[in-house]
């Protein structure tokens, strides 16, 4: 990780806390931590100790009370909220533990959104056909190309995962940051979920991962622990 | 691109939506039946009024009158701004077998017809190359030749029967005469004549339908000279002949405030000419209105009631603004999860907050047009609905003698409507703020921990 420009994302000194019943409670506590490009690293921890709150801080959706981040050398939380609105959509993807489809959206238009999100009404009529091509190869790759017309409320729960991959994989994100991707399926979605998750890796795509599963985090080529706020 | 897809999705998918569109399009219907109703009453009070007293209008509060009245026509004609005038005399009087005062008019029927809209009002003659009191019809044979001179129009409410257009019609009526009894006034504003008034028998030539039912119920028309003797106006005290109103139509193309002020000049230089003979006193308060004025106390209230039922549908277009905030932030509420799902894909807060106001902006679109259609239906059927109503369940609506006009007006004023749909669009939009905004500020990780 000494290559600078092996590092796609870095976290210095990041602190978090929450106030819960007017008790403060920190989370993090000077968190630094690097993730190279094409790695797949693995943040193991017991439940609440943190996290998915530093992969949420990671991923622009939540900020740190102390501390940097730095995506490809950008002090992200120094940028415009625009800027990180275009980051968050176009070089980060995120898969949830609890899927997060839209139910008024089929299987297509959910994988489809962080395109749509991007394309104003015009530019969506020029781009829209290579973007159902790459959504349509999407949902194929996860083994659900039958199935492009189904609201989620029709499908299982690996099903709702695996679309909720092919929507995080959609924009071709440089980091994919997944939030216990397996924490809510039966241990052959699961599975599933990880060989894509493997195949993907394989194929050069950096992923953050956090499980309190020890099965799960032996498919990452490194393991971090979070204990107390910190890394180790 | 995927807010017009999320505004749509929600709103096909939504049911609760559907009650927004519901109030919108109910208060749309309601607003725009209610002000076309109103507008078209107050438009038609004011064409009727307009038609039947003409441009402007010279007269006195007493009923004594005022003198000179052909000297000033003369003058008045002699402005190009002026058309045509005529004198009116007006008094009120008794009917024989019946218990209502009536308003009696004596005009010179074909200048009066001139300056104003009353032949149109008028049932027989009103395609007739001329108007006369004088009695023409054989059925009339009888009566005595200064008898003959006496003819009268009634209001047309004043009957009790229609009377057909033919002559066999009329003769089926015959003999439709009625005693009239005015008391007559010296310039001096003395009783003249015996103190059972001045009664005259005027027989009927036609009947006068003016759309004013106040004018139709009590009006009584009869020639001037014949008024004027009546009533002791017609110099027999010694004094100058005198007349109760003077009416005044515009040349084509005046403005009507510009005509008014000409009028008003004219009589003033006039007024002033004649201050040293002894009437000038007689001419000192007569008033020169347009004939809005003259007319106000049977226009103001059609105006009144108009606005009083705009405030009272704002009011109730504050209601639905209320249906559509409660409707749109329970969505907000119920979808927070889903809005932090689509800024976690780098969707903005105000996008999100567009999808919201966009939705709002669909809801009052859709809820207009329905309101709209159903709403210019039922202006455009309202007598026909008054007419089935009445029919079914034996009430009448719409009542003539009440609303000044005689039946419900069916035109819409798409104009109205327009701005009727903009506003339900804008209150819409109104109420789609607050959840606009509470959705442009969700915070990302808060909305999707909500279970």
């Amino acid at each position: 990780m000494s290559d600078k420009s092996d590092i796609i994302i870095k976290a210095q000194g990041i602190h978090k806390s929450y106030t819960l019943d007017k008790r403060k409670q920190v989370v993090l506590h000077g968190v630094d931590l690097e993730v190279g490009r094409g790695e797949f690293l693995a943040v193991m921890g017991s439940s609440g100790s943190g996290k998915s709150t530093l992969l949420h801080i990671l991923g622009l959706l939540d900020k740190p009370d102390q501390g940097r981040v730095d995506f490809e050398d950008r002090s992200v939380f120094d940028l415009s909220g625009f800027r990180q609105d275009r980051i968050r959509n176009r070089e980060i993807g995120f898969v949830f533990q609890f899927y997060h489809l839209l139910p008024e959206l089929n299987v297509l238009e959910n994988v489809l959104l962080p395109m749509m999100v991007r394309s104003s009404l015009l530019s969506w009529f020029g781009t829209r056909r290579q973007a159902k091509r790459r959504a349509r190869e999407l949902v194929e790759e996860v083994g659900l190309g039958s199935q492009t017309k189904q609201r989620p409320a029709t499908l299982s729960g690996g099903e709702r995962q695996r679309v909720a991959l092919a929507r995080a994989l959609m924009a071709d994100p440089k980091l994919l940051l997944a939030d216990e991707p397996t924490g809510n399926l039966d241990s052959a979605s699961g599975k599933a979920i990880l060989e894509l998750l493997g195949r993907r890796n394989k194929a050069g795509q950096t992923i953050v991962m956090v499980t309190h599963d020890h099965s799960v985090a032996a498919l990452a080529e490194r393991k971090l622990v979070l204990q107390d706020g910190v890394l180790s | 691109m995927y807010k017009l897809l999320l505004i749509w999705r929600y709103f096909v998918a939504k049911r609760v939506a559907l009650l927004a569109v519901a109030a919108v399009a109910l208060v749309v219907m309601l607003v725009l039946v209610v002000l076309s109703v109103m507008s078209g009453l107050l438009e038609n009070t004011r064409s009727r009024n307009h038609r039947w007293t003409g441009d402007v209008v010279l007269s006195r509060a007493s009923l004594v009158g005022f003198p000179f009245y052909d000297e000033f026509i003369a003058e008045l004609e002699g402005h190009a701004e002026v058309a045509r005038a005529t004198p009116v005399v007006k008094t009120y009087g008794l009917i024989e077998q019946r218990n209502t005062t009536i308003e009696l008019y004596g005009l010179r029927m074909d200048e009066f017809c001139r300056v104003t809209g009353f032949r149109e009002t008028l049932h027989r003659f009103k395609d007739r190359p001329s108007v006369s009191f004088m009695l023409e019809s054989e059925l009339y044979v009888t009566l005595s030749e200064e008898a003959r001179g006496r003819g009268c129009i009634v209001g047309h409410y004043m009957l009790d029967d229609d009377i057909g257009d033919s002559e066999r019609e009329l003769m089926a009526h015959y003999p439709l005469g009625w005693n009239m009894t005015v008391f007559g006034l010296s310039s001096q504003g003395v009783l003249l004549g015996s103190d059972m008034g001045s009664s005259q028998r005027f027989w009927y030539v036609d009947d006068s339908d003016s759309g004013l039912p106040r004018v139709d119920g009590v009006a009584v028309y009869v020639d001037f000279d014949e008024l004027q003797q009546l009533c002791f106006m017609n110099g027999v005290d010694g004094e100058p002949a005198r007349a109760n109103e003077i009416r005044v139509c515009l040349a084509d193309g005046v403005d009507a405030v510009e005509g008014e002020a000409v009028v008003q000049r004219v009589w003033g230089d006039f007024v002033v000419g004649k201050r040293e003979l002894g009437q000038a006193r007689l001419l000192e308060d007569v008033r020169v209105q347009s004939w809005q004025e003259f007319r106000r106390s049977y226009i103001a209230p059609a105006e009144k009631e108009r606005n009083l039922m705009v405030v009272v549908f704002c009011m109730i277009g504050v209601v639905a603004v209320f249906v559509v905030f409660a409707i749109f932030y329970m969505i907000v509420m119920e979808k927070v999860k889903d809005l932090g799902v689509i800024k976690s894909v780098g969707a903005s807060g105000w996008s999100l907050g567009q999808v919201f106001l966009g939705y709002g902006i669909l809801v009052g679109l859709v809820g207009a047009l329905i309101g709209s259609s159903f709403g210019v239906l039922i202006v455009r059927n309202s007598n026909e609905i008054e007419a089935v109503l009445h029919r079914w369940f034996g009430f009448q609506l719409w009542n003539p003698a009440v609303y000044a006009i005689d039946k419900i007006p069916d035109v819409v004023y798409y104009g109205q409507a327009l701005v009727i749909g903009l506003a339900a669009i804008g209150a819409s939009v109104l109420g789609a703020i607050i959840p606009a905004w509470r959705a442009a500020r969700l915070e990302v990780v808060e909305s999707l921990r909500v279970e």
